[in-house]
């Protein structure tokens, strides 16, 4: 039997870009990718009323929220969960957050058994990345977020293709470095709100009776700040 | 007309929401700070809870909601502070403001938090008679605000270096106090008699109605390099403090009334942190009792950082149908 | 380079003519204990970056304070902050300038976020026995802070004058002096 379909509403707003997708029941589910920059905030609520009308669904009617939990940009992950978490709360509706490693790694196919690393660039000379892998359709972390260097991240990763983004400031100096990983190839040209979608409710169907941890944001730190102590030199 | 708003304020280490029904009813008005034990917000750790808006703000605004006895449904308008401050911190507060103003369609209000400090006089007050000379006194800044109406102010002075506030928890550092001694400072003003020492009041005898506190902090730091306390012959530590404090207070006392006097304003009110001094207080007290010049004064609580403070002044805006739409934006602490 | 500041006049010709020798986003870190100076430092520094002395206030309890220059100057003060994690949950684009020069007061706790940076130490000090004194202690990569450097071997105390609004001008005059 399938499962009957649900309404959701799905917000990413951990990068520059802009990622939404709403599905309203069986009707197919629609999508926004745009450049916002530090803009999210101002145009966050149109495009959700745009996408919303483009579906014809009104906020009430949405049964499940999911939001990008990061890692990314620390304000930008704050403005999709402020806004996610504020749904959740008006609507009573549940809220799962999905880590913005597993998107990436969604963009690679699905073909049962495939491996993939997803690798994203936050910190000046670090990478945070995790290696996953596709079952039954089901996108499994193999192990939790690494925060690296690159030459670590290398070792890591072996011949595993990688799913990789990269935000400024990146250091040009890692062209070569990363040009030697292998690329995995992609289904998805960029970690789209549909993605969030497809992976937020595979989280809620395997976990129907609840209750869903509330979300928290992504904030890894490499092991040399949580070393670091004000006592120290 | 007794309409019900929300407030948030996140413009600083605090996180803070209120409900107001009409004018000044207060329903609801929480901080973070204020609670002891955060199990029920997510259990962030007291000391460490500074800016961690997004952990709380939900949880509070939960609880203020069953304070006030009310659902999100009865709302009739969401205001929150979007300037000045952390543009990350404010941030947090306006998606979940413009979050509930979407969802629940209705209108929004963007408040700046150093107009809005003025206001917890209007809660506990009423309406006072403009034009009013307002002195905010608050972490950050120490600003003196001249009002005509309602939306219509002018700051017509500020600090220029420290703010008092940050003046006096930075003396208190000196003097071994752990920071913010603003408390500790105006005990020990209450409990002695000033030391005959008199120290600098920074820019009091120049026409302008600016405030440099630097100069004052500075003096005290050579004062505590330079003596002993509490030795034979030595100075004590309370009347020390209570000079310094005098000293401050003086020159806030002093240039508030001269710019009441400047601009033609028969009555003054306080606010911000560091007008919770009890010191301060009676020095305003007895300093316009002598000019017979009206005073205002907040209670402590309404002092700090609050967000019934932004919603008083919020009720106003909505009653003038001074709304914003979904893309207001958030202002750092730009200044110039 | 060691230079001691004899008065506030002295502070502010030096304040003003490093901040008109500074890169375009330099970033100075300006330790030193409280009262030392490194606001009414940071003040003149500003002046010589095209922001309005006046609107240069103590950022110790914003954190953060960004004035409109030439280019926008970020001003950070981060006496308040007890660990470097509530650095780490800010980005570092809202207290590191990514259009201009950053001034970090009491930048102890984010020396290991700062590793790599090329910044220019400006330490502040007091000096015994003349209040009026202070001792400005600064490092920096020679190569990057090569202006800084020059300008301020050559600038022998001089005349108090009228603060200059462009970096331009200003060391036009410095440099006649
Ligand atoms: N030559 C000088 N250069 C700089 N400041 C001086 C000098 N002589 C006296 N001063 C005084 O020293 C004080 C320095 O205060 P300032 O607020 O700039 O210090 P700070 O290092 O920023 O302190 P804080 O740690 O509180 O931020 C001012 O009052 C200033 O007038
Ligand atoms: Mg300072």
């Amino acid at each position: 039997m399938t499962p009957s379909p649900i309404s959701v509403l799905a917000i990413d707003t951990t990068s520059e870009f802009l990622s939404l997708a709403v599905r309203a029941g069986d009707r197919p589910a629609a999508s926004r990718y745009l450049l916002c920059g530090n803009g999210t905030s101002r145009v966050l609520f149109r495009e959700i009323d745009a996408l919303l009308a483009e579906v014809g669904i009104a906020p009430a009617g949405l049964e499940l929220l999911l939001v990008a939990v990061g890692p990314g940009s620390f304000t930008g992950t704050r403005i999709g969960m402020a806004a996610a978490a504020t749904f959740a709360q008006v609507t009573g509706r549940p809220l799962i957050g999905v880590d913005t490693l597993h998107l990436l790694a969604a963009q690679s196919f699905s073909n049962d058994g495939s491996r993939v690393h997803a690798v994203l660039n936050c910190v000046r000379d670090e990478v945070y990345h995790a290696p996953y892998v596709w079952r039954d359709g089901q996108l499994e972390a193999e192990a939790p977020i690494a925060l690296s260097t690159i030459p670590e991240l290398a070792a890591a990763v072996g011949d595993t293709p990688v799913v990789l983004r990269r935000f400024p400031p990146a250091p040009p100096e890692w062209d070569d470095d990363l040009a030697r990983l292998k690329r995995a190839e992609l289904r998805s040209s960029h970690p789209d709100g549909l993605l969030l979608l497809e992976a937020g409710i595979a989280r809620f169907r395997s976990n129907r009776a609840g209750p869903f941890p509330r979300p928290e944001p992504i904030y890894l730190k490499s092991e040399a700040f949580r070393k670091w102590s004000p006592a120290a030199p | 007309m007794n309409t019900l708003g929300l407030a948030i304020d996140t413009t600083f280490d605090d996180t803070s929401v209120a409900i107001l029904r009409g004018r000044r009813e207060v329903l609801a008005n929480l901080t973070l700070s204020q609670f002891a034990d955060h199990a029920e917000f997510g259990g962030v750790v007291p000391e460490r809870a500074s800016r961690k808006h997004l952990q709380v703000i939900h949880p509070l605004m939960e609880r203020a909601l069953a304070e006030a006895g009310i659902g999100f449904s009865s709302l009739d308008w969401v205001a929150v502070s979007n300037q000045p401050g952390l543009l990350g911190s404010i941030l947090v507060g306006m998606t979940v403001a413009k979050s509930l103003a979407y969802l629940l369609r209705l209108p929004l209000i963007g408040i700046n938090h150093i107009e809005a400090h003025p206001y917890a006089n209007f809660l506990v007050h009423g309406e006072l008679p403009f034009p009013l000379m307002h002195l905010v006194a608050a972490g950050g800044h120490t600003l003196l605000i001249h009002q005509e109406h309602h939306f219509q102010w002018k700051i017509v002075g500020r600090s220029v270096d420290d703010a008092a506030g940050e003046c006096v928890d930075k003396v208190a550092k000196m003097f071994g106090h752990p920071f913010p001694g603003g408390p500790v400072v105006d005990k020990l003003a209450l409990a002695h008699e000033p030391a005959p020492h008199r120290f600098p009041r920074p820019m009091l005898n120049g026409p302008g109605l600016d405030f440099s506190f630097s100069g004052l902090k500075t003096a005290m730091l050579y004062f505590r390099r330079d003596n002993d306390l509490g030795g034979s012959g030595g100075f004590q530590e309370g009347p020390v403090i209570a000079a310094f404090f005098e000293a401050v207070t003086d020159v806030l006392i002093t240039k508030t009334l001269r710019a009441a006097e400047k601009y033609g304003v028969a009555a003054v009110t306080v606010s911000g942190g560091l007008a919770a001094s009890i010191k301060l207080r009676h020095g305003f007290e007895a300093a316009c009792e002598n000019a017979g010049m009206t005073l205002y004064y907040p209670p402590p609580a309404l002092c700090t950082d609050n967000a019934a403070m932004v919603a008083c002044l919020a009720a106003y805006r909505h009653e003038a149908g001074r709304h914003d739409t979904l893309e207001l934006d958030g202002r750092a602490n730009l200044v110039g | 380079m060691q230079i001691e500041l004899t008065s506030l006049d002295a502070t502010r010709r030096l304040g003003v003519a490093l901040g008109c020798a500074l890169p375009e986003r330099a970033i100075v870190l300006c330790p030193g204990e409280m009262g030392s100076g490194k606001t009414t430092l940071i003040k003149s520094i500003c002046e010589g970056l095209g922001v309005r002395r006046e609107t240069v206030i103590s950022p110790t309890y914003m954190l953060v304070n960004i004035y409109r220059g030439l280019r926008p100057v970020y001003h950070v003060d981060l006496f308040r902050l007890s660990r470097v994690e509530e650095l780490l949950e800010m980005d570092r684009c809202d207290w590191i300038n990514s259009e201009g020069p950053t001034l970090i007061e009491w930048p102890e706790i984010a020396m290991p976020l700062l590793a790599g940076e090329t910044a220019l130490t400006a330490h502040m000090s007091l000096v015994t026995g003349a209040d009026n004194h202070r001792m400005l202690a600064l490092a920096g990569d020679a190569e990057a802070f090569q202006a800084v450097f020059t300008t301020l071997d050559g600038a022998t105390p001089a005349p108090a004058r009228k603060p200059v609004g462009t970096p331009g001008g200003l060391r036009d005059k410095l440099q006649r002096h």
